[in-house]
């Protein structure tokens, strides 16, 4: 009989950071994964040429902006992430660039000049003014949600008088609208964005999505690749788990909980895994990395959850975090038009394209909640040029591009489906739009590989209509209602079971709903208080700074 | 050990043995010494380790590029040595290992000798018993010799005739030895083409030309390998995450993306490795596990190489051809032609031949650039269901291969030829057509030397199997025991005793005679003795 004090259900780089945590605590810990490898949403694989490595999932990395990589000593543990100097860049059709630095927001400043002056004030007043706040704002974000914290956000918030009173009515369009005037600027901002929230027209949630991408481009959340790619993440956090005596089994998906007077006790595998039914009973708790619908209602069972939960788990929203992806490998990094009037564009990362105004943003919003593919493709999911930081990511002379548009999981016509039979003209698509911000792209494609949303559920089931990061982080199943009013989450009404996923604030590379998980299961079991469990958000991205720069990181403008 | 940081992690006290490569062989030696107190570390170039144990995801379903076929499965002794059991690692072996379908009707191999019997005899009673008779034979063989000689280190020529004068088996392996695949199955007399065909290519596919004198036991083992074949449940990656994980949890450092360009050597003793960007860990044994020519002639100074080494790498025979693989996920359940019960659980499935003169000339079309649309297809998914996506089903093709095309570059022709290969396919079965592919995905030789560097040319068993590339011989005379003659520097992989094929041997026998020439303690109790 296998028995464990901890079971975590799922080794997405989330359950994994839970499971690091409780191992590096000395519980007695296994991860039991589906999949023949752990990492899910946060893998490298190579899917054509040898040595051409694909991120076809998390691609931004800022696990720096949480307390993880010190707590956890990923780096003692592989991690090596990779950052540069340029952070977003997205061109437009005129040639200009609008152009973000990794950790300078004077460099940012001067960039939003070119645009507007006045509007790089408005930016510089606003940031200055929020960013006295970050780091109470950035905790927010890695405390388990409570209604005491939830005044107390709100308190700060009021008092910022930058932050406009009434922003809880307003979406991104609004905010926008209210800092700046250039058309290009909110564009670049209510793009960046809906990275994090994805309806900009959505009011409270658009707003969030754009604040984030204000304080992101004063270096927040700065984005970092691995070296390798991004799976060296899931790795690092893996073989934390492995050194602190953790266990993980691949090929061994959970098809239920078991659940006895109303308390986890274990579960059990699924038939055509590793070791066929079996049953692994945990001592102290059960987590699931899973998503909300199938860990409540496949997993643990409508018959032990009461009525208004079952409902809202049967209408969780999945929407609006739907990518397709595209893929290249190519000869040449992406030589942008726009280099001509900004040379430092070719350096970037990280980019958008596609969307020229705030219409074109609209128009494409409409188009995703109408089960409709933007043409032209309008790119603002996420596009990454990995080889600009890390060259061992593709064979030499080689260079990986992975690009991510927001997409409808069902289309219009023939639902999701009709995927399969699509996926390649839109790739087509995606391709000739890029050409079209930097002449030449296509003829430097090697080979490019599309990757449907159909393609992503098939790969990770729990991912319903292929969602990244959780489910919609909307009003009704966010903050104290996710993944549902009552849960308590990550603790649920069962008792000695949490969650992972689903919950505040949402899934991703920072790494904050395993490390809230992580801490409240901690603090039930008494095992809370560890001499290593203390860094704060960001220790180790001002250092990283410090070595890049030479300097101090500051998120305040000075300049202008 | 306690994990250290990436940067520091070379600028470490002295390891006691660093390993270069972290394919089956270097992560089994890598726990072995583990536990046996050593601080190891592992330096791999890529930065996925396994080796040829690789699992790639393809939007859901799990294509194993390179190994797929575990001859022994979990009666290897690192298996239970290891516990690896309980590290996620479980075999799956269907009962009917391999089918030869031709015209629509099919002829079944069983792990089970009265089964194939009963099978053989439904076309021809007197190749049923002749083939129980060479089973029977090949069986003891294995049991009594090979296994034994596979997990131990090798003995030179005479002292070996001499041990094995005195086994049951032994005259049937000195008869056998000198014989051709094709003399091996003449002997007993066999004559049902279908029955032909089926053994030659499970037993020369891998490497052995079917006309090849002096093969009879390499033969005789790869036939008995692919008729008692297990997948590893999963995919075949998971064999190498249990060694990993288990290695890491016992205090193993490990270094990926990390290229070593020179053992170091100082007065004769091994002083450590130097990595191509210029690191150095030191450390007391040096074990490589990458192919003889590289570790020969790149990786040691040449005043270091004795002249059997030397000789040895620059001789050295590389494997007559490479393999031409080609993957699919179809979408729902193949129904195959044929009517034979059970037929769609079988391990293997040979088509494309239309008899034992089809396989002949593909082999010589090899030899002239000329892959031939044939071979062998597995349905993982259908033994073991978690390797598909939901409502998939998952497919592999292997067949021998040239590693130059004589007319193209495999870059322009892979796609073409996988789809002659999905036509053999969709040729025995009723529903499967070019409507049910959801996903494809052709690995022509050259992928398998870009992926694993180790594998020249392509090579499955990282050398011809020849009588001068056996056994003692393999690599040379003077390293076959896994040291070499430089002091603290090992050799251990496909290119030295036992071989290609996943046996995990090659760690498991350098782990003993390393662990005692450091005067580790040899906390395991080794199998069998040469």
């Amino acid at each position: 009989m296998r028995e464990f004090d901890v079971i975590v259900i799922g080794g997405g780089i989330n359950g994994l950071t839970v499971a690091a945590y409780l191992a590096k605590a000395g519980l007695s810990t296994v991860v039991l994964e589906r999949r023949h490898i752990v990492g899910t949403h946060c893998s490298t694989e190579e899917l054509s040429m040898p040595g051409v490595r694909y991120n076809l999932h998390a691609s931004a990395l800022v696990t720096p902006m949480g307390p993880c990589i010190e707590d956890l000593e990923l780096e003692n543990h592989g991690l090596q992430l990779i950052g540069g100097d340029w952070a977003l860049l997205q061109p437009f059709l005129d040639g200009r660039a609008f152009l973000c630095h990794s950790y300078d927001a004077n460099i940012t400043y001067k960039m939003i000049e070119r645009f507007s002056k006045r509007d790089a004030r408005s930016f510089k007043k606003f940031i200055n003014g929020v960013n006295k706040y970050i780091i109470p704002i950035l905790d927010y974000f890695f405390v388990a949600p409570s209604e005491e914290e939830e005044e107390k956000f709100g308190r700060m918030i009021s008092k910022i008088p930058e932050v406009p009173s009434d922003f809880v009515m307003m979406d991104g369009y609004d905010i926008a609208n209210y800092l700046f005037e250039e058309d290009k600027l909110k564009t670049a901002f209510v793009a960046m964005g809906l990275a994090v929230t994805p309806r900009a027209s959505e009011k409270y949630a658009g707003a969030v999505g754009v604040f984030s991408a204000l304080t992101s481009s004063s270096g927040v959340q700065t984005a970092f690749t691995a070296r390798g790619g991004s799976y060296n993440l899931p790795n690092s956090l893996a073989n934390c788990i492995l050194a602190n005596g953790g266990l993980i089994l691949e090929n061994c998906e959970v098809t239920k909980i078991l659940i006895q007077d109303g308390e986890a006790k274990g579960v059990e595998l699924s038939e055509n895994s590793t070791y066929p039914s079996e049953r692994i009973f945990a001592r102290k708790a059960v987590i699931s990395n899973l998503t909300a619908a199938p860990t409540f209602l496949d997993l643990v069972g409508e018959e032990h959850l009461d009525k208004d939960a079952v409902r809202t788990l049967r209408q969780f929203d999945y929407s609006g975090q739907t990518l397709f992806t595209e893929i290249f490998a190519t000869k040449d990094v992406i030589r942008w038009n726009a280099r001509k009037n900004n040379p430092d564009v070719l350096d970037s990362f990280w980019f958008h394209y596609g969307a020229e105004s705030t219409e074109d943003l609209k128009k494409h919003e409409n188009d995703v909640s109408n089960g409709r593919v933007t043409e032209p493709v309008v790119g603002v999911g996420g596009s990454f040029v990995f080889t600009r930081r890390d060259a061992t990511q593709a064979p030499p002379g080689m260079h990986t591009i992975t690009t991510w548009i927001n997409v409808p999981y069902r289309l219009q016509n023939g639902g999701a489906d009709a995927w399969d039979g699509y996926k390649a003209e839109v790739g087509e698509s995606v391709t000739d739009r890029i050409d079209q911000y930097a002449n030449g792209f296509r003829q430097s494609v090697v080979e490019a590989m599309p990757y449907s949303p159909l393609d992503i559920f098939r790969r990770n089931p729990s991912a319903i209509e292929a969602n990244f990061a959780g489910g919609n982080p909307k009003v009704g199943q966010f903050y104290l209602d996710r993944p549902f009013k009552g849960c308590g989450a990550p603790r649920t009404p069962i008792k000695k079971l949490y969650i992972s996923n689903s919950l505040w604030p949402w899934s991703a590379t920072h790494l904050s709903t395993g490390y809230i998980a992580a801490c409240v299961v901690a603090e039930d079991l008494g095992v809370r208080k560890q001499p290593w469990w203390n860094h704060k958000p960001l220790g180790w991205f001002r250092k990283w700074v410090k070595k890049q720069s030479g300097h101090e990181w500051s998120p305040f403008i000075t300049v202008g | 050990m306690e994990p250290v940081h990436h940067s520091r992690l070379t600028r470490m006290a002295k390891y006691d043995v660093v390993i270069i490569g972290a394919g089956p062989n270097g992560l089994a030696l890598a726990n072995y010494l583990t536990k046996a107190g050593a601080k190891v570390m592992l330096v791999e170039k890529r930065f996925d380790v396994g080796g040829s144990l690789l699992t790639e995801d393809f939007a859901g379903s799990r294509y194993n590029l390179h190994a797929l076929y575990m001859p022994l499965g979990e009666k290897i002794p690192p298996y239970s040595d290891l516990g690896l059991s309980d590290y996620g690692c479980q075999f799956a072996r269907p009962e009917a290992q391999a089918t030869v379908h031709l015209d629509g009707s099919s002829l079944t191999l069983y792990t089970d000798n009265e089964r194939t019997q009963e099978s053989i005899s439904k076309v021809s009673v007197p190749d049923s018993k002749r083939f129980s008779e060479m089973m029977k034979a090949i069986d003891s063989a294995m049991a009594e010799v090979i296994i034994p000689w596979i997990y131990s280190t090798p003995l030179p020529s005479e002292k070996f005739r001499e041990r094995l004068s005195k086994k049951k088996s032994g005259k049937f392996l000195q008869k056998i030895s000198k014989m051709s695949p094709l003399q091996v199955i003449d002997h007993y007399g066999l004559e049902t083409d279908a029955l032909r065909l089926a053994l030659l290519v499970l037993g020369c596919t891998w490497g052995l030309d079917p006309a090849q004198e002096d093969s009879g036991i390499a033969f005789m083992s790869f036939l008995y390998g692919m008729l008692r074949a297990s997948l590893v449940k999963g995919g075949s990656y998971l064999l190498a995450s249990s060694l990993y994980k288990q290695a890491i949890t016992g205090g193993m450092q490990i270094l990926v993306g990390a290229e070593v360009s020179r053992i170091d050597v100082e007065r004769g003793v091994a002083k450590g490795v130097e990595l191509s960007d210029g690191r150095k860990i030191a450390a007391k044994a040096v074990v490589s596990t990458v192919d003889v020519p590289s570790t020969f002639l790149k990786l040691l100074e040449a005043g270091y190489v004795s002249k059997a080494m030397m000789s040895s790498a620059m001789k050295w025979q590389w494997d007559p051809w490479s393999l031409f693989q080609a993957h699919w996920t179809v979408s729902g359940k193949p129904e195959f032609r044929s009517s034979e019960d059970g037929v769609e659980g079988s391990l293997v499935h040979i088509a494309g031949y239309r008899g034992v003169e089809d396989f002949l000339r593909s082999v010589s079309g090899t030899y002239e650039g000329k892959p031939f649309p044939a071979g062998l297809l597995s349905l993982p998914s259908l033994i073991d269901p978690s390797q598909a996506a939901k409502g998939m089903t998952v497919a592999k093709f292997t067949t021998i291969s040239p590693f130059r095309l004589s007319n193209a570059s495999w870059d322009d022709f892979k796609d073409e030829f996988a789809e002659q290969c999905f036509g053999v396919w969709s040729g025995i079965t009723k529903n499967v057509t070019e409507s049910s592919i959801r996903w494809r995905y052709a690995y022509p030789p050259t992928y398998i030397e870009m992926k694993l560097s180790n594998a020249f040319r392509g090579s499955i068993n990282g050398g011809a199997i020849t009588p001068e590339q056996t056994g003692y011989l393999r690599p040379s005379s003077d390293c076959s025991s896994y040291r070499t003659p430089i002091k603290g520097v090992y050799v251990c992989g496909a290119s030295v005793h036992p071989g290609g094929g996943v046996t995990l041997a090659g760690g498991y026998n350098a782990s003993l005679v390393i662990a005692k020439d450091l005067g580790l303690r040899v906390w395991w109790k080794p199998k069998y003795r040469p």
